[in-house]
């Protein structure tokens, strides 16, 4: 057992002095990925595209929406180099390459060219990234509901202004019907009569202009459903209130006149009702409330250092393990190693514990280095530690196995590079798993980064401990990226030439 | 101490460090080494020379076990190599072809790296290595990175490197190879020491002339054993026996030849290259013919020759003439 630790040792003490006689090494093992980060952190500006815009705006504008409002609006998204009202224009600009996209606000005043049409909102670019694209759309989305719901708002103002002239209407019939019921002079008669045809007339224009309502919406925007509801009653009220003073039977009818007033009373309510909720509600009765129970996200540049955190480790430790036994076997050092009392076992956990040392060592620096920049350092240092050693194992053994598999460094340097290039996409360090389809899942479950991502938020973000699955992960790959290895190898030492 | 004792019976072959009994190695195509059969006991130098690609490097790997045979036997230490544990690679020493220094290490560091693959303690390594360094005459440049060592430096640092863990048995292949005349004296001084320890050791190289501190040589040709002797004995197989220089006048140098031929102890003449009057007389021993020769030529001639000695050709001469005898027998 003392030889073999002696043996193994051997290798971990050349590694040792072979990379410290490396400054250079040394330096770009932690100096390097702190000024990546550091870089990352002063130029990055925003995740979403890019995409300069001309807006063409319609000459009649949009009723209920002001220019300015829509230029900011537009302008929070877009990269808004114009406003124009000429079409020709804008379409000119995209062709020049000018702007990426141009946004067509449609005159919405105008009448419609056909029926059943409706005016549109044209969109137009050339973009050949589909990011921008359905960035592009989403946008579109975003400020087709904006103008349909100040369209609707406006409406619904002019619905409330109408409600108030109803509400006069409603107080001087409620004063008529009032009087007519207490004296029933003949007088009095005719201007009730001639006071429920103006409360009528004033009712039924109302009713034109209230926003329409849907069996849905009357549970949500009560005050718009008890408004045609209440409105709706009262006409019919005063319909039957005609025909009751013409038939000469009012005298007879007295609870007729008794249910009028009562029926305005309760309109005059509503309306009141009406006229006080803010005309956006009436149209969007639904609104949304976020609350972040941790207070407030952290800047793009924290959040994705947990994730570039793991990428250094894993590619850091990838790169060793995979130059570590093709060079000695680009060297003919297997020739001597298998001429000498020494396992392929032992050559394999030297220099296993030598990679792995140094890249937890890397990594531990660079994680007290992150607080430069602001990153918290984690909360449980022990498992942050346990987590770098078992990401580095992990890597260092796929490391070794494309070691294994190469011929000379150039193509172990090539895989590594193609399996830099699978982190970035199948990961989850860009973009979400949840994204690709199933196979995609299992190469990104087979890339110690995945596992190291959950674990490194945990420990540093989300101030938690790092979950389970993301230890059985990793040992689960070290265990399998080990026995592959020794599977590989033990047959190609054997045959040593 | 007679060193080339080379016996075929089980009691001697148990004293043998080294026994290739028709042993081949076939790669395909006419590639690899075919029939080797030789011995070498405990404590002698072989010496086994021969051009590149002639089958001498496959025939060390044949010996420390990286291939096995494919026909014949072969045993290092009483044992196929094949079969070696640890204890057994333990008593080995390999000086590779190539160097296998890492350029980035330091002479001390490289040593205690081999060292520990061999299992040495750190103590038992530090005086060893001290030791060693002297032996081959780097102590001075213990500290220097492998990258910075001389072609020379670096294969004498390999042969303390081979030497560390105490090997019985030394395979060094190519070990001078291109490195000066003098630093080639003093690995070969190295070697001598070493067998004179009691240590055995297989030497290959393309430098014939390096036979000369062999005990014994094998010369190697297109992967098969050409002959395996001792230096004198290679001189005599090249030579058919021993010869005798004798230079005379030059206008009589073929009268001088005529009249040795027609003597029974001589076995032919030659003019000798280079030479006008020069003559060389081949016979069964030397010291024994030429004070029978000189007086005989005096007696009968009257020719007192102007240099009279035994000839003792280069092993480049020597290792010429038994490749073109191999030739010419094939």
């Amino acid at each position: 057992m003392r030889t073999a630790i002696v043996k193994a040792f051997a290798f971990l003490a050349k590694e040792f002095h072979d990379v410290r006689r490396q400054p250079r090494l040394l330096l770009s093992l932690v100096g390097g990925p702190l000024l990546v980060l550091a870089a990352f952190g002063a130029t990055f500006r925003s995740a979403n595209p890019f995409i300069a815009t001309v807006l063409v705006w319609p000459e009649n504008g949009v009723p209920g929406v002001d220019q300015d409002q829509a230029e900011n609006y537009i302008g929070a998204n877009f990269y808004l180099v114009k406003v124009t009202t000429d079409r020709a224009e804008a379409m000119a600009m995209l062709d020049s390459g000018a702007v990426d996209v141009v946004q067509i606000i449609p005159d919405v005043t105008a009448e419609p060219q056909e029926a059943g049409t409706r005016p549109e909102i044209e969109i137009i670019s050339r973009t050949i990234d589909p990011n921008a694209e359905a960035w592009i759309r989403s946008l579109a989305y975003g400020e087709l509901n904006y103008i349909n719901r100040q369209l609707l708002t406006r409406q619904a103002q002019v619905a409330q202004d109408k409600a108030r002239e109803a509400a006069a209407s409603l107080e001087d019939a409620a004063s008529q019907f009032r009087q007519l019921k207490q004296s029933f002079d003949a007088g009095d008669i005719d201007s009730t009569a001639e006071a429920a045809r103006e409360l009528r007339s004033s009712l039924v224009s109302l009713l034109e202009f209230l926003p329409p309502i849907s069996e849905a919406q009357a549970n949500l925007a009560p005050e718009l459903s008890r408004i045609h509801r209440d409105t709706e009653i009262l006409i019919d009220d005063l319909d039957e209130f005609e025909q009751v003073l013409n038939s000469g039977e009012l005298a007879s009818r007295m609870e007729r006149l008794s249910s009028t007033v009562d029926e305005i009373e309760t309109l005059q309510g509503t309306v009141d009702d009406f006229v006080a909720v803010p005309a956006e509600n009436i149209v969007s009765p639904v609104r949304e409330t976020y609350s972040n129970l941790r207070g407030s996200p952290y800047s793009l540049v924290i959040f994705y250092t947990p994730a570039v955190l793991a990428l250094l480790v894993q590619q850091l430790a990838i790169t060793l393990g995979s130059l570590g036994l093709v060079r000695e076997r680009q060297m003919g050092s297997y020739e001597m190693f298998r001429v000498s009392p020494l396992r392929f076992s032992q050559i394999l956990a030297g220099k296993s514990v030598a990679y792995i040392l140094y890249v937890t060592v890397a990594g531990a620096i660079l994680t007290v280095l992150l607080a430069l920049l602001k990153v918290p350092l984690p909360v449980h240092a022990v498992q942050h530690l346990v987590l770098l050693i078992l990401l580095a194992t992990a890597s260092v053994g796929i490391g070794f196995l494309i070691s294994a598999v190469s011929q000379t460094d150039s193509q172990a340097i090539q895989l590594t590079m193609l399996l830099l290039l699978l982190s970035i996409f199948f990961t989850g360090f860009f973009l979400p798993l949840t994204g690709f389809s199933w196979p995609a899942w299992i190469l990104g479950a087979m890339l110690p980064m995945t596992h190291a991502i959950d674990g490194f938020q945990a420990l540093l973000l989300k101030g938690n401990a790092v979950p389970w699955g993301v230890w059985v992960s990793l040992i689960g790959l070290s265990v399998l990226s080990y026995g592959l290895v020794l599977l590989v190898m033990r047959r190609q030492y054997r045959r040593t030439n | 101490m007679d060193r080339m004792t080379s016996t075929e019976s089980s009691q001697e072959r148990g004293n043998d460090a080294l026994v290739l009994q028709e042993a081949s190695l076939d790669f395909g195509g006419g590639a690899g080494v075919f029939d080797l059969t030789l011995t070498l006991p405990q404590g002698a130098i072989l010496g086994m020379i021969g051009p590149s690609g002639c089958g001498k490097t496959t025939t060390v790997r044949l010996l420390n076990g990286i291939f096995g045979p494919t026909a014949g036997e072969v045993r290092v230490l009483d044992k196929s190599p094949l079969e070696f544990t640890n204890t057994d690679k333990a008593r080995i020493g390999y000086i590779p072809q190539h160097s296998l220094l890492y350029p980035n290490l330091s002479a001390e560091e490289n040593l205690h790296f081999l060292g520990g693959i061999y299992g040495m303690p750190s103590g038992e390594r530090k005086a060893r290595i001290s030791d060693l360094l002297a032996f081959v005459e780097l102590a001075e440049a213990r500290k220097r990175l492998a990258r910075q060592l001389s072609g020379g430096m670096q294969r004498r640092l390999m042969l303390a490197g081979a030497l560390l863990h105490g090997p019985d048995l030394l395979f060094a292949d190519e070990p001078t190879a291109g490195i000066d005349p003098i630093l080639r004296a003093r690995i070969w001084d190295n070697f001598r020491e070493l067998r004179d320890q009691g240590k055995t050791l297989l030497v290959t190289t393309q430098y014939v002339g390096e036979a000369a501190y062999c005990d014994r040589v094998a010369v190697m040709r297109r992967g098969r054993l050409v002959t395996i002797d001792t230096p004198d004995g290679l001189r005599r197989q090249a030579l058919g026996g021993e010869v005798i220089h004798i230079e005379v006048d030059s206008s009589r140098a073929l009268e001088v030849m005529q009249f040795f031929e027609d003597l029974s102890q001589v076995k032919h003449t030659e003019r000798k290259p280079g030479e006008p009057g020069g003559v060389l007389v081949f016979v069964e021993d030397a010291g024994q013919e030429l004070p029978v020769l000189l007086a005989t030529l005096k007696e009968h001639k009257g020719i007192t020759p102007l240099v009279a000695e035994p000839y003792l050709p280069s092993f480049d001469e020597v290792f010429v003439r038994l490749i073109q005898r191999s030739e010419a027998t094939q």
